[in-house]
């Protein structure tokens, strides 16, 4: 398709208008109307497909297909800015293998179905034992996609075997959250972004994985006269260097795992320095010792005795001057700080453990609940909140921040999906590695699998994925992904904005986008699959898929209560807004946790907004910028200044646990004596299934490697390019070596990305897990490096 | 031919060397000079060139950042593996 001069030219000065009004609404709020540029097209605004930042971004239309994408200047979270991942975002859509037609393994080989033939095998095998299937799920499901698979799971066939990668990814995180405040999700907001003075990133390179949140801040210092740009801080905790390293007005490099120690050596110094916030402890806080008891300040201050920075400088390799600047900053009340986490502290085996702690460092020092100083746990995925999270897609919870071991929440549920009281399954089922384990083991019989790639994602998958392709597994995608090689049964599924949804980033930020163009061949949402195979069970009789009236339990009804057939496609895709009527249907239950989302017709006027969403007594709709923040946050009680509502004692109190420092289940030794860290690379989402399309691109970073401190590399004789053999005790993977690459790890470390589904570094990987959230640790284990 | 637009963000007062220097990255375009920042449009040959002009770019002298804005790929053929 190629395209004329002055079409080019139109295109030309459309790139260069959009880019001038992004800059001008940096600094200001004024907003250049996309339709005003000359490239002619139909703009459609969209959260974007990858990370949990959730940037707005619109989308580009022509004759039916996506052609362009621009941030969206409107969007409170990006303002115009994308990422680099902007140049994959429309064309994820276009590679030459999108799936677009059933098809079903047999003796090994895969042939074309119908859809009526696909949908009607899963239901006969679902049926043939509910009690043996799990569903796999995902933090890149929309919420409806999440809810509806839900519903399916555990109101259909009373069974808790429902989990989503955003185990894998955010687990400890939520753990942290309910452990401290009682709820999940956090506080502040990006707006502390653009308050704040000081960040802190612990164990996450930004620059890289949220791209536009770090430009929102490293803007706004780099426009900042010198004196004053000085005074703005950005620390990077770090066992690497990275990209946000160079960044970074101080690096502090630490050992594995010693992020729990440097927590409590802040904590020490507060109280050691008398530098912390009394009023706020005395008013706001609840200590308790790492078995639940209560404990006195003055126990606490006994538990933290021996986190000395001396001590901890010995264990963590970090400085003692570096620790003592911690404690002074955090000991400074005019500071306002902002601490940044992602994967490094919740892939962790102390997840829930190094999430407190971080959390004790701002709730004694009392930065929390003022703008620019707050904890921000930031969400890896597009919608791992949305929708894991909030419509409680995991195997213990319900919709709404309940769980199915409370009887008054599974009532709730019942009443609200009209089923017999007593109906819905108390007991928790299989988190995520259970379920996989439970597979290998024939346990589980069958699974559904959408939106993500456990054959590639899962850690240890010799063990993990071990007879997988033995067993029923449907898998639901766009592409051919390393699961699907597994699959007995692949849909073919519609992919961002060929469908319908709305998501939830890390900002409590609930984002609606509409289809814009049409899925390939026969490819189908994801959730219409989940309504056609529970509609199937229901004609075959099954009981479950029926309501205490004898209806079908997954209906979809229209404003007047009539059930519309929305298992049928041509009535699901064409005639009826299905998305906007479960939307609604799940948005009852986030009420009683104060989670209350926007209504859906609101959403579609906005680019997202916070929750909780309450009227206020004009009528409007408000978004809430600080949860528990009195003038905020709606529910917070007048004079209570914070008032963390959901504490679990009902004292409104946030809890500082007294958590210790553990060694990790695996540390490097006279075998193995190299740590592997893993994880994401700029260029990739994930494992690549999306942004390994683009041939072109695909070139720019084409294949796994390993990064190697450049000594280390010397005294093994490496040379960039080197193939390096890794090998730890579950596996072995060879690769070529990146000495002076975009990262560099420590002496005696090395990182390997998990993008190439040619290079399985989760063959390597351990599988050892937080024991409260369950969550793997993927950055930290024992491993040979040995030059091939 | 892929066509961008981005934000080629500078040191205060580096702003106008940082547009001279962009003349050495092929198929780059400043088309506007502000304080600290450059608008600039990119329109490589492929897609890979087109993101390499953006790698290109922050790899200058006196860049702090470059910030994608506005992707364009009207013209490109679907690629898979």
């Amino acid at each position: 398709m190629a395209i004329d001069t002055s079409r080019r030219e139109f295109i030309r000065q459309s790139a260069h208008l959009a880019a001038l009004a992004a800059l001008g609404t940096v600094f200001s709020s004024k907003a250049q109307a996309a339709s005003a540029l000359p490239d002619g097209l139909a703009w459609h605004k969209a959260p974007c497909r990858f990370c949990g930042t959730g940037c707005g971004v619109l989308v580009g239309v022509l004759e039916g297909r996506v052609v362009a994408v621009q941030g969206d200047p409107e969007a409170p979270v990006n303002r115009g800015l994308l990422c680099a991942k902007g140049y994959h975002a429309g064309s994820a859509l276009y590679g030459n293998d999108r799936l677009t037609t059933p098809m079903v393994r047999t003796n090994g080989k895969l042939r074309e179905v119908s859809w009526d033939d696909a949908i009607d095998l899963i239901a006969d095998k679902i049926m043939a034992a509910p009690e043996r299937f799990g569903f796999y799920g995902s933090g890149q499901w929309t919420i409806v996609e999440g809810y509806l698979a839900l519903k399916f799971t555990k109101a259909g066939l009373r069974s808790n075997h429902i989990d989503p990668n955003a185990r894998l990814c955010m687990a400890s995180a939520v753990t942290g959250f309910v452990t401290t405040f009682g709820v999940d999700e956090p506080s502040g907001c990006y707006d502390d972004l653009d308050a704040c003075d000081t960040i802190i990133t612990w164990g996450n390179n930004w620059a890289e994985m949220h791209p536009v949140l770090f430009s929102r801040f490293m803007d706004r210092k780099n426009a900042l006269p010198d004196h004053q740009r000085k005074k703005m801080l950005y620390i990077d905790l770090a066992t690497r260097q990275t990209r946000s390293t160079l960044a970074a007005d101080q690096y502090m490099a630490f050992v594995p795992q010693t992020d729990l120690a440097i927590a409590n050596c802040i904590c020490h110094q507060l109280l050691e320095n008398d530098t912390y916030d009394k009023d706020f402890v005395d008013k706001h806080v609840r200590l308790k010792a790492n078995d639940g008891s209560d404990i006195s300040l003055e126990e606490y201050r006994t538990f933290l005795a021996d986190y000395t920075p001396e001590a901890v400088a010995e264990l963590s390799g970090v400085p003692v001057e570096q620790l003592k600047y911690l404690g002074k900053l955090f000991g400074d009340p005019d500071r306002k700080i902002v601490s940044l986490w992602c994967m490094g502290m919740n892939q962790h085996t102390r997840g829930t453990w190094i999430n407190n702690l971080v959390y004790n460092c701002h709730l004694l020092s009392g930065k929390i609940g003022k703008p620019g100083s707050t904890p921000f746990s930031l969400t890896g995925q597009p919608s791992a909140c949305g929708t894991c999270r909030e419509v409680g897609t995991l195997a213990h919870a319900l919709p709404g921040g309940r769980v199915v071991t409370e009887e008054s929440h599974r009532e709730d549920c019942e009443t609200h999906w009209n089923m017999t009281p007593g109906a819905l399954n108390a007991t928790p089922g299989l988190h995520t590695m259970a379920m996989f384990q439970a597979l290998a083991a024939g346990e589980l019989t069958s699974m559904w699998v959408q939106v993500t790639n456990p054959a590639q994602t899962m850690p240890n998958l010799h063990r993990n994925l071990a007879n997988a392709k033995d067993r029923f597994v449907v898998v639901s995608d766009v592409y051919p992904t390393a699961t699907t090689e597994v699959a007995t049964v692949i849909l073919p599924s519609a992919m961002w904005v060929e469908k319908n949804g709305v998501v939830g980033n890390s900002e409590r930020r609930t984002h609606q986008w509409f289809g814009v163009v049409d899925p390939p061949g026969d490819a189908r949402d994801d959730a219409w699959q989940t309504l056609a195979v529970a509609h199937r069970m229901y004609e075959k009789g099954f009981a479950g898929m029926k309501d205490k009236d004898g209806n079908f339990l997954l209906a979809v009804r229209d404003a007047d209560g009539n059930e519309v057939e929305a298992w049928k496609w041509e009535v699901y895709n064409k005639t009826f807004n299905v998305d906007r009527a479960m939307f609604e249907e799940y948005r009852q239950l986030t009420f009683r946790k104060h989670k209350n989302v926007a209504p859906y017709d609101k959403l579609v006027e906005e680019r997202g907004m916070r929750w909780p969403v309450v009227q206020d007594a004009q009528g409007e709709w408000q978004e809430t910028k600080r949860r528990f923040v009195e003038g905020e946050d709606p529910y917070v009680k007048p004079g209570t200044g914070v008032q963390f509502y959901h504490a679990k004692a009902g004292d409104d109190r946030a809890i500082v646990w007294a958590r210790p420092y553990e060694d990790p289940p695996e540390m490097p030794d006279d075998d193995y004596p190299f740590w592997l860290c893993t994880g994401r690379v700029l260029e990739h989402w994930h494992s690549g299934t999306m942004t390994g399309r683009v041939k072109e691109l695909h070139q720019a970073m084409p294949r796994a490697y390993v990064e190697l401190n450049p000594s280390d590399a010397r005294a093994m004789d490496v040379a960039e390019g080197d193939l390096v053999k890794i090998r730890s005790r579950r596996g072995t993977i060879t690769l070529p070596a990146w000495v002076r690459g975009r990262g560099t790890p420590q002496r005696g470390h090395v990182f390997v990305p998990f993008f190439d589904e040619t290079k399985l570094i989760n063959e390597v990987t351990l599988d050892e897990y937080c024991p409260i959230s369950k969550q793997p640790d993927y950055k930290k284990c024992a491993v040979q490096v040995e030059k091939v | 031919m892929p066509v961008s637009g981005l934000i080629v963000r500078t040191r205060p007062s580096q702003a106008r060397a940082v547009a001279h220097a962009c003349a050495t990255v092929p198929s780059v375009e400043v088309t506007h000079v502000d304080a600290a920042a450059l608008v600039v449009v990119t329109q490589g040959n492929t897609e890979a060139a087109d993101r390499q002009a953006m790698e290109s770019l922050q790899k200058l002298a006196g860049v702090v950042a470059v910030e994608l804005i506005y992707h364009n790929f009207e013209d490109v053929q679907a690629h898979g593996h």
